[in-house]
Order: structure tokens, then sequence, then C-alpha cells
């Protein structure tokens, strides 16, 4: 398995490399982008198969649950040549491959991490239930309710901004289940099955004609007590580590897509002397974000590293911030630009699925989903200012 | 080498917090203090225009990476002064053929000891033509100007007709060459491109230490001044504006530390990335410092506080060595190139 190669550093790469070079089919971002939510789930569900037989799908989990616990320059790495050769993203598995274990191996317990952790790293697909419509930024506020019944927490409310929850067995769920107490001592963390009687999947159709994200109705639905997740009302402090598990891979893979995407961009229109190539505000534009790009580059690496070398939370938990915005605010300036070049064009109807390529009025507004999603920029903006300049709390 | 470095610029951090704090600053502006002679004197003694000079020239070797520490840290307490120019016209003295000729190696030796000043072409997108403007001051002995094709010259001021000019930036010099015509005292062959690079990492590295310098006093004001009962830096308005500042001053660091390694490992990415460290970085550290104006409310449209000094400061450094338009062109037409030449200028070691 190309895994067992890992502390070579030069031939693990060039083994990931020369491996999805002969295993992905040439054609596969034009079919991904003809092709419907549904296949591209497939598609993902196929590549996942492919990578687990490499060792390649879950490398960071510890060696008990069938990973080898890869190092984050070893993730890195994979995740370097995954952007480089412009392989499917596998949106669908980021709560899989991140959350749950990053959540289970600290705070679930033995039963737990047997019974669902093994299935996760075959493919098992899980989503996440913690925003509501009422509690979105200040997250602590939910209400959705769960009361004890015997064996069972019975359970009622609303969640939403489930991504990928129309494909999941499992969900991580946050319910209320002390109402009296303060809002961050009554929320317990649980697991629930997708198959439940009483609860209700609802896609949200997006602004960029997908969706991804869904509601959950849940109608009395009983979930046994055996899946609460640490102690009762103590999952607040829970969820703190499933939102802690992701370091930054993620989004350095992203900007990572992005750096071969724009090189690839101003290559093809270069080989047609493409029109904007002309026009000064548009050229001078794309040298800016080219630029900033490489900035936002360079910080997450410096970020990457820190984690590798242990540096203290606070210091990384700033910095993750400061990245979050300034990544995402670039991601949406490229998307913006290209929206731009691309004119009259941009605005013909695609939705689009492969990621391999820049689509204008597509990506433009899917970038809302950069500088919305995970913790919006706004609450970004705060923790610089208070807990990373010191500004006195509004 | 990184510490090295880490200490070079923690050492000047230092002397110049005790050297040129922002009274010091207004006092030297307010024709009270010669701040600009001390430091002139101090930079002789620490030896600061050594840094970046290579070990053959007496220098500590840190290359670009120290003409963009030495620059970040005068940019960060607004330092009066030549440094800016001089550092830049060092390095492309050293490091050009005529580098050991009697009379260059004799400038280079006055400079470093502080008893010359060097003044460089405040553009170097245009021929020298007359009325063009140096940055530097009227004493400066030679000045650096852009020659015939890829070369640069090194001209005497000594019997030049020079004439002092008042810009806003009041921490810095400049002065008009009345009639470009001046004797030569070298020609440096194909050293106009080294020299727009250093001439850019300078220019950048100056402009983020400034924005970060007055971003921090502005953030320490928005915690004393009160308005409505509190600090104004708990409004969520303010508070947010200071946080979009913060992550752009930290952009445009990473693009000037990107145009220091290429430089320093003189591939083909130098240009690119120098021209659009200087780019970006004066656009930013031209919106923070401006908003920083704004930001103190009444007294940021006063002489009295510091915000004016920066904003007059970056606002020069974005005029300087070619318009930031230009060199994103310059930029681009390096990327095609290094493309073209199957150069990779975007990878970065992990």
């Amino acid at each position: 398995m190309i895994i067992d190669l890992r502390d070579d550093v030069s031939a693990f790469r060039a083994a990931i490399r020369d491996w999805i070079a002969q295993t992905l089919p040439e054609d596969w971002a034009e079919v991904a982008e003809r092709g419907t939510e549904d296949e591209n789930v497939a598609f993902q569900r196929w590549w996942f198969g492919q990578l687990a037989t490499e060792g390649l799908s879950v490398p960071h989990w510890p060696e008990e649950y069938g990973g080898v616990d890869l190092g984050i320059s070893g993730q890195m790495i994979v995740a370097d040549e995954m952007a480089r050769a412009g392989a499917p993203p596998l949106d669908v598995y980021i709560v899989t491959l991140n959350h749950l274990p990053g959540t289970l191996i600290p705070c679930g317990n033995a039963d737990q991490r047997a019974r669902y952790l093994p299935p996760a790293s075959q493919g098992a697909v899980w989503c996440q239930g913690f925003s509501e419509p009422g509690a979105g930024s200040d997250l602590a506020s939910l209400r959705c309710r769960a009361v004890r019944d015997g064996d069972h927490y019975v359970i009622n409310g609303q969640k939403i901004w489930s991504s990928m929850s129309r494909y999941a067995q499992h969900c991580i769920l946050l319910v209320r289940t002390d109402p009296d107490v303060a809002k961050h001592a009554g929320i317990s963390f649980l697991i629930m099955d997708m198959d439940t009687p009483g609860l209700e999947v609802r896609p949200i159709e997006q602004i960029d004609g997908h969706s991804d994200f869904s509601e959950l109705f849940l109608t009395d639905v009983r979930v046994p007590v055996a899946n609460l997740v640490g102690a009762e009302n103590d999952g607040w402090r829970v969820a703190q580590a499933t939102l802690a598990s992701e370091r930054g891979v993620l989004a350095f893979e992203a900007a990572e897509r992005r750096r071969h995407l724009m090189e690839n961009y101003y290559r093809a229109a270069r080989a047609v002397n493409a029109e904007w190539l002309d026009d000064d505000e548009l050229r001078r534009q794309f040298m800016t974000l080219l630029g900033d790009l490489q900035a936002s580059r360079r910080l997450i690496r410096d970020l990457l590293h820190d984690h590798e070398n242990g540096a203290p939370h606070a210091s990384t938990a700033m910095a993750s911030a400061r990245i979050k915005l300034y990544q995402t605010t670039v991601i949406q300036k490229i998307s913006d630009l290209v929206a731009r070049i691309e004119g009259l064009e941009g605005h013909v109807r695609r939705s689009f699925h492969a990621q391999s390529r820049f689509v204008g009025m597509f990506d433009f507004l899917n970038s809302y989903a950069w500088t919305i999603s995970g913790g919006t920029n706004e609450i970004m903006r705060n923790l610089i200012a208070e807990r990373g300049l010191g500004l006195p709390r509004g | 080498m990184d510490e090295m470095l880490a200490e070079v610029r923690e050492s000047i951090a230092s002397v110049l917090a005790e050297e040129c704090p922002g009274l010091a600053v207004h006092k030297f502006i307010d024709g009270h203090d010669p701040l600009d002679e001390r430091l002139a004197g101090l930079a002789a003694d620490l030896g600061w225009l050594l840094i970046a000079l290579p070990e053959a020239a007496s220098g500590i070797g840190l290359g670009a990476a120290g003409l963009a520490a030495l620059n970040q840290e005068l940019g960060r307490v607004g330092a009066p002064g030549p440094f800016l120019a001089q550092s830049v016209a060092l390095d492309a003295l050293v490091n050009s053929t005529v580098a050991n000729a009697d009379a260059v190696a004799a400038l280079v030796g006055e400079v470093v000891a502080g008893s010359a000043t060097l003044a460089i072409a405040a553009r170097f997108d245009l021929a020298p033509k007359d009325g063009m403007m140096l940055l530097g001051e009227c004493s400066a002995r030679a000045a650096l100007l852009p020659g015939e094709g890829d070369d640069l010259v090194l001209v005497d001021l000594a019997d030049a007709a020079l004439e002092s000019v008042v810009i806003w930036d009041e921490t810095r010099s400049m002065v008009r060459l009345q009639r470009a015509a001046v004797r030569p005292i070298a020609t440096l062959a194909g050293m106009k491109a080294r020299a727009e690079a250093a001439y850019a990492i300078a220019l950048a590295a100056d402009s983020v230490g400034a924005a970060r310098g007055i971003l921090d006093r502005t953030v320490t004001f928005m915690k004393e001044r009160e308005q409505f009962g509190r600090p104004i830096g708990s409004f969520q308005a303010l508070k947010h504006r200071v946080a979009n500042h913060l992550v752009n001053a930290g952009g445009a660091e990473q693009l000037v530390l990107q145009a220091v390694e290429h430089v320093d490992e003189g591939g083909p990415g130098a240009g690119l990335w120098s021209a659009l460290a200087k780019a970006n970085a004066t656009d930013a550290a031209v919106k923070v410092c401006a908003d920083c104006v704004q930001l103190h409310g009444g007294v940021g449209f006063t002489r009295e506080y510091d915000p004016h000094v920066f904003l007059k400061r970056v606002r020069l450094n974005e005029m300087l060595l070619s318009s930031n338009g230009r060199l994103r062109d310059c930029a681009e037409q390096a990327f095609a190139a290094a493309l073209q030449g199957g150069h990779d200028v975007l990878e970065l070691a992990q």
C-alpha cells in the first residue's frame, strides 16, 4: 500500500502522484460536471473506496481504527497531491473523516468507538446537527429538546445547515437536556441514526443551485441513552473537541486547489490571448489576487507547522480565525473577478460539481459558503478584535 | 540564518522603540530635534546598513531578508532618515561588477560609516530627465539612476544642481535634479532588475511596518478613548475594521517574505514577487493607514497625533519605484515568461 511509504517523503509523494494518474479516469471532471449531485456523491464513494485500497482514506486516524496516525506534514503531502491532480474533493466525508474521530476518540466510550469508527473508515457517511434556525453564530442558545424516557431520549426540535445529511447514515447531534441552567450547561451530545422514525430531512435549495445543506425536523425521535457522548449536560465541552478536530488541512487543500485553478485559468487565457488580458483592470486585479492567494498559502502553512510543533491552542486558534477571514475573502474576490471576466457567458446557468475549473457566477455565488459557514467572517472579526487585539466586548 | 535574522530584527526594534517613539518623531518633524542625525549615527555604530550586504563586502550577509527586516522596523516607527534609499543603493553597488572600483568602494565605506549619504531615482520606470525627483537628501554625495537598458548609473551629485522639495512625508527627503546631465561615477551593468527588486522589497517592508505600527497605536487609542460611557474599541463597527486591517497587513507581510525568498535565491520568480509585494503591500498599507486617521476621529485630523505621519509615508512609498498598475503589468509579464520557461514560480516549500 502507498501509505507504507510514508516515511520516505519523496517516494510517498511520487507514489501518490503516479497512483492518482493511473486510477482517476481522465474524463472524470467533465463527467462530474454534467452529472447530478447524486452521481457526484456516488463518484466520491467510489473514490473513497479507491483511496482505502492504498491506505489513503483515513491515514490520520489511529492505527486501532484503520489509520496510521499520519502527522500533519504527511497529511499535507496527500492533500497537496490531491489538489495538484484536481482529484475529487471528498465533500461528503468531511464530518466522517474529521469531526467524528475528533469527537469519539477523546470523548466517546470504548463501545462507541468500536461500533462507529470501523464502518466510518470504510465510508459510512456522517453529518452534523448543531445549528438551528435560532442558533447560528450563537450556537449555545440551541433549543432542540431531549427528554429522558427510560433508556431513551425523546427529541423534538429542528436543525439546519446540516451538510450532506441527505446522504448520511449517522448524525452527531447537539440537544438541550436541561433548559433551566445557563445555556452552555444544559447541552448534551448524541449520536443519532438517520433512519430513526420521526426524523425528516428536507434539502435546502441554495443560491448556487445545489442542495448540500438540509434541515432536520425531529418529532419524538427516540435515541438510546447509550448514544450519549460524554456525560449528560456536558455536550458543550464535547462539541469543542468536535469543532477543534479540523486543524487546517482542509483549508490547506482548498488553497492549493485554487493555486492550480488560477494557474490553469491564466495558462488557458494566454493560450487563446483572451480579451481580458488586454483589460488593465481585470489583468491587474488577477495579479493582485495571485499575490493575495500566495500570501494565504503561506499563512496556512505556518499554521500547520505550528500545529505540528505543538504550539499553544490560544495562538493557533487566533491564527485560524485570521486565516479563515483572509483566505475566504481572497477566495471570494477571485470568484468575483472570474465572474467579471466571464461577463455574460458566466450568466449562462450551470451548476457545477467537479471543482476542476472556475465557473463564473456559480463560483461567485458559492463563495458565500466560505465566508458564512464555519463561523461567519463577522464572528471571526469579533474573535480577532476581542481575543487577539484585546478590544473590549460590546 | 533565521535565528540571526530574528536577533537582528529584535535588536533594531528595541533600539528604535527606545530612540524613536512617536513623541520623538513629532519633535523631529516640528524641527525641535535632529532625530534623523541621531538615528544615522546609531545606524553607523550598529552597522544597520551592513545587515543585508554580502560578507565579501564586510556585511552580515542577510541579503533581501535583512533589507526587509531593517526597512520594516524603520517603517513601524516612522523613522526619519534616508535609510530606505541608502539600503537599496548599497545593495546594488556592492553586488555590481564595479563594487571593487576605487571610487565605488570608497563611497560605500563612507556611506556605511555615516559620513556620506546616497540618493536614488524616485522612479525607475522613467529615463532620467531634467527635473526628475530623487529620494534622498540635498547633501547626498551620489545618486543611483536608471541607465541604458538593464544598466544603472551612479552619478556624482557634488556639482549637480539640486533643488530641495518640501514633501508631505516629513520623515523622508526628496530633491529635484534640475539637470539630469551629471557626471557619471560608474555604470552598474545589468543591475537594474536587482535594484528594482531590492527597491520594491524595501518599499513593501517599510509599508507593512508602517501599517502594523500605526494599527497597534490605533488599537491602543481605541481602548483608551471613551464616548457614550465606553471605550470606542467596544463598538463592533470599529472593531471589525481593525480586524480586517490586521489580517490584510499580515497578508502583505507574507508577500514581502515571498519576494525575499525568491530574490535571495535569484530565481525566475524574483521580478514577479518583488513587484507584486510592492504593489499589494503599499495598496494595503495605504488603506490601513488612511482608516487609522478615520478611526482616531477628530484628533486623527490633527498634526499632533500619529496617523498622518504614517499615512503620508506609505502614500509616498506607493508612488515610488513605479506605479502599482505598471508593477502588476511587469509581474504579469514575469509570470507569463516563467510559465513559458517551465518555471514553477508558485511552488512553496512544505
